[in-house]
């Protein structure tokens, strides 16, 4: 199929998801899983994922009749509603504090055989919080949901070039904090050379 | 990939984390969502208002070049009536009323500050710099809300939560000062079109495709020869909506464009945290 056919088919199908249930269903169905992944992943914790899932795609069904566009940018659509909705909710300081508690018991009551991947999350956790929602954001879907960075650049509304130099100071802020393990593993890259 | 990137990406490699999806919380929030999908009623369109045009500063300026152009582009779409059937309208005035973000991105050919000081904008070869607008409206959609620029010389204005801050990467300082220092005083919508419908002439329209992403668009010159300006502007067919536009200080649409924003784009709602602004280390805050 080229191209043109591709888009042209998109827009069909999101049009009909418009008026017909059954063409919502499908479009749910293929975009549940990407959602409840990124809220997984921003908010480390698997009730509260599933409770912004919710939110997020009840929000879609209250604004998919104002949606222009193919499937592509609906996709994109659907992160920025979820971004939104992930910000909101970490934006409830009780909330955030649980969800670090809920972190640190869950790494506690590991085994030891997996303790160190544990201590690692917790870790993750601790620094990912630390940063501003935004640079949360980019780290989120830069290296967990793997898009490229125009992709991340029309969720945030901005240019692949400003999402650069964003990620860069995300991820310099996370050298700082995650000092010991970027480290360790600079020695073994070195030694690898 | 850089070495930071190429870092963080191993250490998160190794992490284990369940982020399987739940299938009885899917299929229960699937059943939930139509619910509320058979039961919703039918989307009615926001009535159209009339706003007035206030200059309240000469940083609006800048502001307001922005906004003409997308009005612009919007007050063409619905003056001509004779194109493509494909190009509907009422679908184009329903759409645009549905926005109440706004971003834009490309480049202006006089330095920055230039306009921020009121001075005219004036085509000077060699001064060209990269500009990014955020804006958001308010509730009434009557004018922005919060409003962002980011410079390519690092320069910043931001206005989140009638406060309004204003970096200078040269002197590391932030200005700020109560109240929205930047705004856009009319959102372009509704019947505000058809003031800006007074001043622009000769329009034509042709179709062909975009340049980069090969869709089908109109692409529209018109001049406004009381200001001595024209435009030339790019609508997406599907969408009915601008994504590209270009501004001349001339009426020949002649030389390097003093404005060329090669993306447009059109949001239901910003990201709030576009517009909070985060002091840079360092800098030196100045409340005035």
């Amino acid at each position: 199929m080229d191209n043109d056919s591709k888009a042209a088919d998109d827009s069909n199908l999101m049009a009909e998801t418009r008026s017909n249930p059954a063409a919502f269903v499908r479009l749910y169905r293929s975009h549940y899983e990407a959602v409840f992944r990124y809220c997984a992943h921003r908010l480390f914790e698997r009730q509260a994922a599933e409770d912004v899932t919710s939110d997020v795609f009840l929000k879609v069904v209250e604004n998919i009749h104002r949606f222009r566009g193919n499937e592509q940018q609906f996709r994109c659509w659907l992160y920025r509603i979820a971004t939104n909705a992930v910000n909101n909710y970490l934006r409830k300081t009780a909330r955030r504090n649980r969800l670090l508690k809920v972190a640190c018991e869950q790494a506690n009551s590991r085994g030891a055989d997996c303790r160190g991947s544990a201590d690692k999350l917790v870790l993750l956790r601790e620094a990912v919080f630390s940063l501003k929602p935004r640079y949360q954001t980019i780290i989120t879907l830069r290296f967990f949901e793997k898009l490229k960075l125009t992709e991340i650049a029309e969720v945030l509304a901005s240019s692949p070039g400003t999402v650069r130099s964003q990620l860069a100071r995300a991820l310099a802020k996370l050298r700082k904090i995650l000092a010991t393990e970027f480290t360790e593993k600079s020695e073994v890259i070195e030694n690898e050379q | 990939m850089n070495n930071d990137e190429r870092q963080f990406e191993d250490f998160v490699s190794n992490i284990k984390f369940d982020d399987t999806p739940d299938s009885d919380h899917r299929n229960k929030l699937e059943q939930d969502l139509l619910r509320v999908l058979t039961k919703q009623p039918r989307h009615k369109q926001q009535p159209l208002k009339i706003w007035r045009i206030i200059m309240k500063s000469n940083m609006t300026k800048l502001a307001t070049a922005a906004v003409i152009i997308v009005a612009v582009v919007l007050t063409v779409t619905i003056l001509d009536r004779t194109v493509t059937p494909a190009w509907a309208i009422e679908d184009t005035v329903k759409a645009l009323d549905q926005f109440n973000g706004i971003y834009l991105s490309g480049v202006f050919g006089v330095p920055i500050e230039k306009i921020s000081r009121g001075e005219d904008l004036v085509l000077r070869d060699g001064e060209n710099m990269s500009v990014e607008f955020w804006m958001q409206a308010n509730e009434e959609r009557t004018r922005s809300e919060n409003y962002r620029i980011e410079a390519g010389d690092g320069t910043v204005w931001s206005v989140c939560n009638n406060m309004t801050y204003k970096y200078d990467p040269k002197n590391n300082t932030v200005r700020v000062q109560s109240g929205r220092g930047i705004e856009m005083s009319i959102w372009p919508c509704g019947d505000y079109l058809s003031k800006v419908q007074e001043f622009m002439q000769d329009w034509q329209v042709m179709y062909g495709k975009d340049a980069v992403t090969g869709r089908d668009c109109a692409f529209i010159t018109l001049s406004n020869p009381s200001q001595g300006q024209s435009w030339w502007l790019e609508i997406d067919l599907e969408t009915n909506l601008p994504v590209r536009a270009k501004g001349w200080h001339n009426t020949r649409r002649e030389g390097t464009p003093s404005m060329n924003f090669q993306r447009i784009i059109f949001f239901e709602k910003l990201p709030d945290d576009i517009f909070e602004f985060e002091i840079p280390e360092g800098a030196t805050v100045i409340e005035e």
